[in-house]
């Protein structure tokens, strides 16, 4: 695969790139302020050095061959605290791992500005409030899994434009109203939506979906 | 210190009478002689009293007359008490002793003290709050350079009489309670170098005796409080290093009798506050490394007394007016202007700053030449990288023995480096690297024996002849890389050479043999060049290696399992090589591999001065990076064996490697099957094992890697199911399963044959037979589902409402029963 020797051979023009770029890598001071705000006690932050030129040599972070970060791996970290609107800055990002941990609070609605996500998942946590009707611009979104937080509110109808979404659950959270069935709604498994205060698949003209709420 | 001594002499004007102190004092100071020898001779059995001062303390003799105790009475008829103990480096650095805090508690008893020092003794645990309140009358608090961890106790903020506490250096957690406040006599207080975070309270304002507060190298955040107004008696406060953020409050600006104001590394944004202009006694000015931004005022360089001055750096957008100082009142000794936006010639107002020994105009647009006045100006430092400067180095900078650092990296300084560089021979660090900088290494350069850091990388340097560096002498890291030297690889360095880096070059030839005497060796780096023959065997007995770089050297033949001798071998490189045979077992025993390490020992905290150095660059999850640069590089371990010809199967030992963060395997001939060990490389973030002849399933084990981000197992024979689980449910990119003899999964929008599928998914383009009759299978459901889901909503209708955990049949992947299902609702609703 000649796909690294071919990157070697633009690894002096790309440190002549990097060099300069020291005081507008917003990536890395985007995740630098999430460190801030999480509570860290198995030091899974350690590698996270912001004098660095870029964050793609911090552990738990994968940045693609154009230095953007596309992957967040912090699942199972025992991490705490509660997300920032900073997040919304990670333009590049595919992967939002973050399950398993005791992240608090609500989920940032700017999370919906990562337009690239393939991936997010936050289940596991205790994560309060809606799930913010933002994530309808995730259009490349195909595995959403939010279940066991302490989520209030309904399934916000605007998901079901999320045509790419092959994997969604919401189980175990305090979810209310009816289960859309538009989109990729069609397809998802009851057990998605398992232990919720859900009313059963929404009925078209007969009850608003956020009937119950 | 100035405290401690002025107290001290406080304490000497008392009578020191010749009656013998109170037995029980005597007693417990016994005691705590007794509990602190027993403790290390438990933990190092050559050790004895002597290594503690305390040999005077004895039994038989008065305590008052004991080395580090000090004693008094108040009055001629009253009895003297212990009213000091100077207890510092009781217990010598060299020996690894581990002091538990419980040490201290014969101390308590002698509430008669007012000063007690126990800096500087490895003494572990948390701060004894209970045992320290009841020393009521403590004046002088000295506990810095410990290892004390826990937070503050509140107990300390009832010693009301307290004028110094120094709680520096140690390893103290939480907040900085605001029962701070109460100590309204606090003259010094300093909790630098520890992990306390959280606000500086309000309170902090109460103290307004304090002189100096010092909170450097913490995490505390949000703003200085405005209160710090009232401390209208301080001299010093240092907060560098911290989260601290929002605008520097003006009410700084009253603080007249400040003459040392650090607040550099921290976010500080808005401009530099006009009223610090009142500032007349300013000496040291530390801004450095904020979110600052404006103008950087003209009136800074009229503080007569200013000394030290710090501006610009990472974050600051300080801009530099290029007229506005021509004839400074201040005479600097330390001047930065770090990304200052200076631009034009390097300034020519410098030039009248007698007094100056530290000058760094580094990441700015200074153009033009190395000015000559500069070069006369014998500084100690000059650190001009990162600029636009251009010519050669006049010679007169180095007819000079005060230079000590001078960092000219990435400009576009050409021309020969000066033949006389090794008349500066005090130089220390010296780093031209990103430069046009030609011809050969001047061999006086050996003549430098101060020489610690010798960075030319990235120049067009040439020769095949090299200076030859003093066995004995400091120099610690060398690097040549990227230049065009040719000619065997030289190895006439240090014995403390710990980094050689002589990467991209024109070498040729193998290894030689005396490489074995750099002893000291942690990081090789020879990548790029054309070394051929076997894998140099030698290598294995050079035990300190940390980093080994054989990246695209024409190696050959096997690797020898003796590298396994390599107990501190983190880093290892060996890709794009010819190398043949098996991968050796023995790569199960690299201990730099399984210990996953835990704490910074780098190079670069070597050197105060900040290096930063590129020179290791590996593929870094798939991106090429440099890892050199970072100061924590030693938590880094990775196997690089990709590009070769290795053969045979994957040893399982490769599993026990636990504290790889990436192994990459891929583009050999490599056969058999994954082995199940693997999942123990619990720390693996990147795994390439794609381009071999790997057969047999994905083990499922591979669930309980949790910190895979990257899987590559593509252009291999594997088949069955990717595992489920954990990382494995993220892996989803299908190019990094392709061109396998079936792999099938979720993930991927391959439906395997065991597992519910939805038949929607035709996209695979090697679709078994077995897919085809699950499909088939699955055409039941298309009838058999709207017919059941017709019922439920019948019950929907009736019972008007439905829990969403009801009996359902419906699993994960069901067939698609959306349309279906819809209309069913809509002819029942209509």
């Amino acid at each position: 695969m000649a796909f690294p020797s071919a990157l070697f051979i633009f690894v002096l023009p790309l440190f002549l790139v990097i060099s300069p770029t020291l005081s507008t890598n917003s990536e890395g001071n985007a995740l630098h302020a999430l460190r801030s705000r999480l509570f860290d006690p198995k030091n899974v932050l350690q590698s996270w050095d912001p004098t660095l030129v870029n964050p793609c040599t911090w552990f738990h972070v994968t940045c693609d061959s154009n230095n953007h970060v596309v992957r967040l791996d912090l699942g199972n970290s025992n991490i705490s605290g509660s997300l920032g609107r900073e997040l919304g800055e990670l333009k590049h990002l595919q992967y939002l791992e973050l399950y398993r941990n005791n992240i608090i609070g609500k989920i940032p609605k700017e999370l919906g500005n990562l337009e690239s996500l393939v991936s997010m998942d936050l289940y596991g946590n205790k994560f309060e409030g809606k799930i913010p009707k933002s994530f309808a611009k995730l259009k490349s979104l195909r595995f959403l899994r939010l279940n066991d937080n302490k989520l209030t509110g309904s399934i916000p109808r605007e998901l079901t434009k999320l045509s790419n979404l092959k994997v969604f659950d919401v189980s175990n959270n305090d979810l209310c109203g009816t289960i859309p069935v538009d989109g990729p709604f069609g397809s998802f498994p009851m057990e998605s939506y398992a232990n919720n205060k859900l009313k059963g698949p929404e009925l078209k003209g007969l009850v608003p979906y956020d009937f119950g709420c | 210190m100035a405290a401690l001594w002025l107290l001290l002499g406080f304490l000497s004007l008392f009578v020191l009478s010749s009656s013998t102190c109170p037995d029980h004092q005597k007693q417990s100071l016994l005691l705590f002689k007794s509990t602190l020898l027993n403790i290390t001779r438990t933990t190092n059995d050559s050790s004895s009293s002597s290594a503690f001062g305390l040999e005077s303390w004895n039994s038989t003799s008065d305590c008052c007359l004991w080395d580090r105790v000090t004693c008094k009475s108040s009055s001629s008829s009253t009895a003297p008490v212990v009213v000091a103990l100077l207890l510092d480096s009781l217990v010598s650095t060299d020996q690894p002793v581990v002091v538990p805090s419980a040490v201290l508690a014969p101390l308590f008893r002698l509430t008669t003290l007012m000063l007690l020092d126990v800096s500087s003794n490895h003494i572990q645990g948390g701060i004894p709050g209970d045992g320290l309140a009841s020393l009521t009358k403590l004046v002088h608090l000295d506990m810095t350079q410990n290892n004390f961890s826990g937070s503050i106790p509140p107990q300390l903020f009832r010693l009301r009489y307290l004028q110094y506490l120094d709680l520096s250096e140690n390893m103290l957690l939480g907040g900085l309670s605001q029962q701070v406040g109460y100590l309204r006599d606090l003259r010094t207080l300093k909790l630098d170098d520890n992990f306390l975070g959280g606000s500086i309270p309000e309170e902090i304002g109460n103290l307004t005796e304090l002189q100096e507060l010092s909170l450097s190298s913490n995490s505390f955040s949000g703003r200085i409080p405005a209160s710090v107004s009232n401390l209208r008696q301080l001299q010093v406060l240092d907060l560098r290093e911290n989260l601290l953020s929002e605008q520097i409050p003006s009410e700084i600006g009253g603080l007249s009798n400040l003459s040392t104001l650090a607040l550099g590394k921290n976010k500080f944004s808005g401009g530099i506050p006009r009223s610090m202009q009142n500032l007349s006694k300013l000496e040291t000015l530390m801004l450095e490394n904020n979110l600052l931004a404006g103008e950087i005022p003209s009136w800074i360089f009229d503080i007569k007394p200013l000394n030290i001055l710090f501006l610009g750096g990472n974050g600051n957008m300080l801009a530099w007016s290029n007229n506005s100082v021509t004839a400074p009142k201040c005479m600097l000794s330390q001047l930065s202007l770090q990304s200052c936006g200076l631009a034009g010639e390097i300034p020519l107002w410098i030039s009248a700053q007698k007094a100056l020994v530290y000058l760094d105009l580094s990441k700015n647009e200074l153009r033009g030449t190395f000015p000559l006045w500069l070069a006369e100006m014998d500084l100690g430092t000059i650190i001009l990288s990162d600029n636009e400067l251009t010519g050669p180095i006049p010679h007169r900078l180095f007819q000079s023995w005060s230079l000590s650092i001078l960092d000219l990296s990435r400009n576009n300084f050409s021309g020969e480096l000066p033949k006389n560089i090794g008349d500066a021979n005090g130089i220390m660090v010296l780093m031209l690297a990103g430069n046009s900088f030609s011809g050969t290494i001047p061999s006086s350069i050996s003549d430098i024996y101060r020489l610690l850091l010798l960075d030319l990388a990235n120049n067009r340097l040439s020769g095949d002849t090299f200076p030859v560096f003093d066995p004995d002498a400091f120099l610690a890291y060398v690097d040549f890389s990227d230049n065009d030297f040719s000619g065997e690889i030289p190895v006439s360095f240090s014995q403390e050479t710990r980094i050689l880096a002589l990467g991209n070059n024109k070498f040729s030839g193998k290894l030689p043999r005396n490489l074995t005497n750099l002893i000291k060796l942690e990081h090789l780096d020879v990548h790029g060049n054309e070394i051929g023959g076997e894998f140099p065997e030698f290598i294995t007995e050079m035990s300190s290696m940390q980093i080994l770089n054989l990246r695209n050297t024409s190696l050959q033949g096997p690797i020898p399992n003796s590298m396994s001798n390599l107990k501190a071998l983190q880093i290892l490189d060996l890709s794009g090589n010819s190398l043949t045979g098996n991968i050796p077992p023995g790569f199960g025993n690299l201990v730099g591999m399984i210990d996953t390490p835990t704490k910074f020992s780098s190079i670069s905290s070597v050197f105060t001065f900040p290096v930063q150095y590129i020179d290791l660059i590996v593929n870094w999850k798939r991106s090429v990076q440099g890892l050199s640069s970072n100061p924590s590089i030693d938590l880094y371990s990775l196997l690089d064996l990709s590009k070769n010809q290795l053969s045979g199967k994957i040893p399982a030992s490769l599993g026990n490697l636990k504290g790889l963060k990436i192994l990459n395997i891929s583009s050999n001939s490599l056969s058999g099957n994954i082995p199940d060990s693997f999942c123990g490389l619990e720390n693996v973030e990147s795994l390439d094992l794609s381009h071999n002849n790997l057969s047999g399933k994905i083990p499922q084990s591979f669930e309980k890697l949790q910190q895979l981000a990257i899987l590559d197992v593509s252009n291999n024979h594997l088949e069955g199911p990717v595992p489920k689980g954990g990382q494995m449910d993220t892996m989803n990119d299908p190019k990094y399963f392709a061109n396998n003899s079936g792999l099938c999964g979720v993930q991927i929008g391959l439906p395997c044959p065991t597992e519910p599928v939805k038949p929607s998914a035709p996209t695979s383009e090697d679709n078994s037979d077995e897919t085809n009759e699950l499909r088939f299978a699955w055409e039941g459901a298309w009838f058999g589902f709207p017919l059941g889901f017709c019922l439920s909503v019948i019950v929907i209708l009736l019972t008007g409402w439905f829990p969403a955990r009801a009996s359902s049949p419906a699993r994960r992947g069901r067939p698609r029963r959306h349309a279906p299902s819809r209309i069913s609702v809509r002819r029942i609703g209509s």
